[in-house]
């Protein structure tokens, strides 16, 4: 499998160990997918996640059997947990907040977590990637008083120990979709969404948060291209078009620049889905195939990645 | 600055303003700088209304909702049988209109084709506002010289409601001729005028004596032109790579679409060079081989041999055009060549073969009509002394007879104004009235034909079937308006019509529709920004619109009714800013009201979250 794929497989993996309560085994995949890419950011944001949840409720009784099974597999401890207790210790409240090191070190800097510190309201999963900031309720919750509420509130959510019961897939589904809006991954939520829409077609929850999850992810690309009444160009000798790597969807939108219209305008003759033509364009300015004047990257990468 | 006036060729596939400044007549480019405008509209899916160039490069991806050709459908009935030809043929939605008439859907909206027609001339109109720096009314529109009355009043409704005050509808080969400079010709000449355009073929002889033009014949085919030469390229790229891959390109939009900018541009380029290379990087692909590429190389060769057929059928029907107008083809004076595909190299060997002499090519193709155009708002707008312009009838005039046929009085080319009549007879004993179907049209089947109007002659004498003369009269004036009347020999009965041409619009529709195309144009002079932030502040009041009947019920079920009152207040706020046209201050109200709209869409979220819990 390639190194796309199998990181793909991971994160799916992982969450659905999350989704069904098992902590410790999602964290171990995504925490595989992290090493893979580490500049992943929805592999660290993930992992974060799981490590908080764990962190805000596993009792000292759990630490050590989770201890005792690492110990029984002979496998190490994993390094992110905090220390099983030992019969005479005294639980600890709070565990030693992880080290944050540098995304590009060896060992991933991971954020601390803690059950009672609430999450950096201003850094995003996104700052790295589109720049507007994810409309949340942490505004709106500031002046209520209300400290549950925002994305993350997801954290301080119980532990779904019992695996869900798989009565209807779709409901399995929707409540991955929330809890992957919750992590701020909205293009996940979309995939699974999709997949409720193509079973029952006229749910009205999941075309709201279709909606809401397409309209919000429209605007995290439609942040990194900037102004729509730029024109962009193509920014590589058309010989070369033919290395890179695009579906045809990309190839329309591609075959559209001319330095002459403007991205609102591609949007109008593109005729694809608001959000697939922002979600191309992005790519395409971010590896620099195409530019705005007054934006050039210094060096045109030639190939995309997909995931 | 004196006042202006344009000349516009209103072309089924393109369109150009020109205009005569310090004498000499000059195409007026247009904003983006290209000297041609694709007569193209669309509606695009994000609501957008374009018009030209962006209208065409999404007219195969979005086709439902592009209006291309609308000139085919000026001034038709929804009965005729050229509407029902043509609606055939048109990828959009066309349906009856509330007086016989036909409309366009486009969007959730219903356009009669004049109303289309007007945003392709409030474009040209724009555009010469913006090249002359001052407000434009006055223009001289082109027809075919085959339009009729319904076609021409269509054409000048449409430019009354683009704002224009149409000061004369002129005929294209007409025009061409006045581009060629024969205007002030004092010898009298004969010549033709070849013009092959994006979607339609017409030929017409024209007699030109001390500024009298007279149209002696004119033909064509409405269902050729340069697209069919596009579509040949297009399928001799798409077939071998249905071949080679088992993909037929032509069936995927995008691809198609990028098939047709290819070879349009193939096709350009080899009227200069011999050969061309067309590459299309991922154009498609597959499963089992990934991305495909379509890369060819075409001859001008090549392409003559493929598109022979199509030169074949246009000088079929200079022939045909030539036989009724009984002129020899080496008899003409010229021979001037108008519309873009003309520039074909194969297009001018073919026509110097048939006509014996080589075209006259002084005058840039795509813009000879428009310079004509130009040239005679010029004369008119200076009072300079008027050319005749003679025309004659483009179709046969006659009544439908028993028998379901059609008999004709006034035979195609006669040069108006003419009169003629002719008597027929009742059918059944003792027929106390008679119907007068006046048709117009070159089919001998009378339902083939285009209905201009009937009435009943009635009080006829009883009588034995073939005893009772009617004689049925037609006058055409000079101004084109066609008269019948049948009148019973014996008796003295008169009934008669006058038929009256229309556009399919009435005056209070028209009044309405240039109101509108009014509020359009003040739009489009907006500074751009606060147009893209009007957009955006509409978009984000439907949203909030879509969700306010939950929130309402979220807010009982303890969401509070704080949240809502701030954004009821943030969007009266917006909206006053849309209103006075406040760019700063709403690109703010847009910031908070996204904000908003996602914490309430979250909390509406979390809401449904708790209950499947």
């Amino acid at each position: 499998m390639a190194e796309g794929g199998k990181f793909s497989a991971l994160l799916l993996e992982g969450l659905d160990h999350y989704r069904k309560g098992r902590m410790m085994e999602a964290v171990r995949a995504w925490e595989e997918a992290y090493l893979l890419e580490p500049t992943n950011l929805r592999a660290r944001e993930f992992l974060r996640s799981a490590l908080e949840r764990i962190h805000a409720h596993m009792t000292p009784n759990t630490l050590a059997r989770e201890a005792q099974r690492v110990q029984s597999d002979g496998a190490q401890p994993h390094p992110w947990l905090p220390p099983a207790p030992s019969p005479n210790t005294v639980p600890m409240a709070v565990p030693p907040p992880l080290p944050r090191t540098d995304p590009a070190s060896e060992r991933p800097p991971l954020p601390p977590p803690g059950p009672n510190t609430a999450p950096p309201p201003l850094v995003q999963p996104w700052d790295e990637g589109p720049s507007l900031a994810i409309p949340q309720l942490q505004e709106e919750s500031a002046e209520s008083g209300d400290e549950t509420s925002g994305a993350w509130s997801i954290h301080r959510e119980p532990l779904p120990i019992e695996a869900v019961a798989a009565d209807d897939e779709t409901e399995v589904w929707m409540r991955g979709a929330r809890e992957l809006v919750g992590l701020n991954d909205f293009s996940g939520a979309l995939e699974l969404l999709g997949k409720i829409l193509a079973r029952k077609p006229n749910d009205k929850d999941a075309m709201q948060m279709h909606a809401s999850c397409d309209h919000n992810l429209t605007l995290m690309y439609e942040s990194k291209i900037g102004s729509m009444l730029s024109r962009p160009r193509v920014a590589i000798p058309p010989d070369e078009v033919i290395w890179l790597n695009l579906d045809p969807r990309a190839g329309f939108v591609l075959a559209q620049i001319d330095g002459e219209v403007s991205f609102e305008d591609l949007y109008a003759i593109c005729g694809l889905k608001r959000l697939d033509t922002a979600r191309i364009l992005c790519q395409l300015l971010e590896e620099g195939v195409v530019q705005v004047q007054g934006q050039e990257k210094a060096v045109a990468k030639r190939a995309m990645h997909r995931s | 600055m004196g006042e202006l006036v344009i000349g516009i060729d209103l072309g089924t596939t393109n369109s150009v303003v020109a205009t005569v400044q310090g004498g000499v007549p000059t195409v007026i480019p247009n904003r983006s700088g290209y000297r041609i405008t694709p007569s193209v509209v669309a509606m695009a899916r994000n609501g957008k209304r374009l018009v030209g160039a962006l209208a065409r490069r999404q007219a195969v991806t979005n086709a439902e909702r592009t209006v291309v050709a609308v000139k085919r459908l000026m001034g038709r009935r929804w009965s005729s049988k050229a509407l029902r030809d043509t609606v055939a043929r048109m990828p959009y939605t066309i349906v009856q209109g509330p007086h016989e008439d036909v409309r366009i859907v486009l969007g959730e909206q219903q356009y009669s084709p004049p109303e289309i027609s007007a945003m392709v001339l409030t474009e040209l109109r724009l555009d010469a506002e913006a090249y002359f720096g001052a407000p434009v009314s006055k223009a001289v529109i082109t027809c075919p010289a085959y339009f009729n009355d319904s076609q021409r009043n269509a054409t000048k409704d449409a430019g009354r409601i683009a704002g224009l005050d149409v000061i004369r509808i002129i005929n294209e080969p007409t025009s061409a001729a006045l581009a060629y400079g024969f205007g002030k010709a004092q010898t009298e000449k004969q010549v033709a005028v070849f013009d092959l355009g994006g979607g339609t073929f017409d030929f017409t002889v024209l007699h030109m004596f001390k500024g009298v033009f007279e149209v002696e014949a004119t033909g064509g085919d409405s269902l050729l032109g340069g697209e069919d030469f596009d579509s040949r390229i297009i399928d001799w790229l798409a077939e071998p790579f249905l071949k080679a891959h088992g993909v037929d390109l032509r069936t995927d939009k995008m691809a198609l679409q990028r098939l047709r900018d290819a070879a349009e541009k193939a096709k350009c380029e080899l009227s200069a060079v011999t050969s061309v290379e067309i590459n299309l990087p991922f154009i498609s692909a597959t499963q089992k081989t990934g991305p495909l590429h379509l890369q060819a190389t075409l001859t001008r060769e090549q392409l003559e041999k493929l598109t022979d057929d199509l030169v074949q059928r246009c000088l079929k029907v200079c022939e045909q055009v030539l036989g009724e107008a009984k002129v020899h083809a080496g008899a003409l004076g010229e021979v001037l060549l108008v519309g873009g595909q003309t520039r074909m190299p194969r297009i001018q060997t073919a026509v110097k073969s048939l006509f014996g002499r080589d075209p006259s090519k002084a005058v840039n193709p795509d813009e000879a009509v428009a310079l004509g155009a130009a040239i005679q708002g010029a004369m008119l707008l200076h009072e300079e002394q008027e050319m005749l312009l003679l025309d004659v009838t483009p179709h046969s005039l006659g009544i439908a007879i028993a028998g379901g046929f059609f008999q004709k009085i006034i035979p195609k080319n006669t040069t108006v104004p003419t009169s003629a009549h002719h008597v027929f007879t009742t059918v059944k004993d003792d027929q106390p009235s008679a119907k007068i179907t006046v048709l117009q049209g070159e089919s001998d089947i009378a339902t083939d034909n285009e209905l201009l109007g009937e009435f009943m002659l009635t009080g006829l004498r009883p009588a034995a079937r073939g005893t009772v003369d009617i004689d049925v009269i037609f006058d055409i004036s000079a101004d084109g308006i066609v008269s019948v009347s049948a009148l019973d020999v014996q008796t003295g009965a008169r009934q008669s019509i006058t038929v009256t041409a229309s556009s399919g619009l009435t005056e209070d529709e028209i009044k309405k529709a240039t109101r509108a195309n009014e509020d359009w144009m003040l739009g489009q002079k907006e500074d751009p920004k606060f147009q893209d932030r009007k957009a955006r502040a509409e978009e984000l009041f439907k949203e909030f619109e879509a969700i306010w009947p939950r929130l309402t019920r979220a807010a009982q079920d303890g969401l509070g009714q704080e949240p809502l009152q701030r954004a009821q207040a943030a969007l009266s706020v917006a909206r006053l800013q849309v209103a006075q046209k406040e760019s700063e201050g709403l690109a703010a109200s847009i910031d908070r009201l996204e904000r908003m709209l996602g914490a309430l869409k979250g909390a509406l979220e979390r809401g449904l979250k708790e209950e499947g819990r």
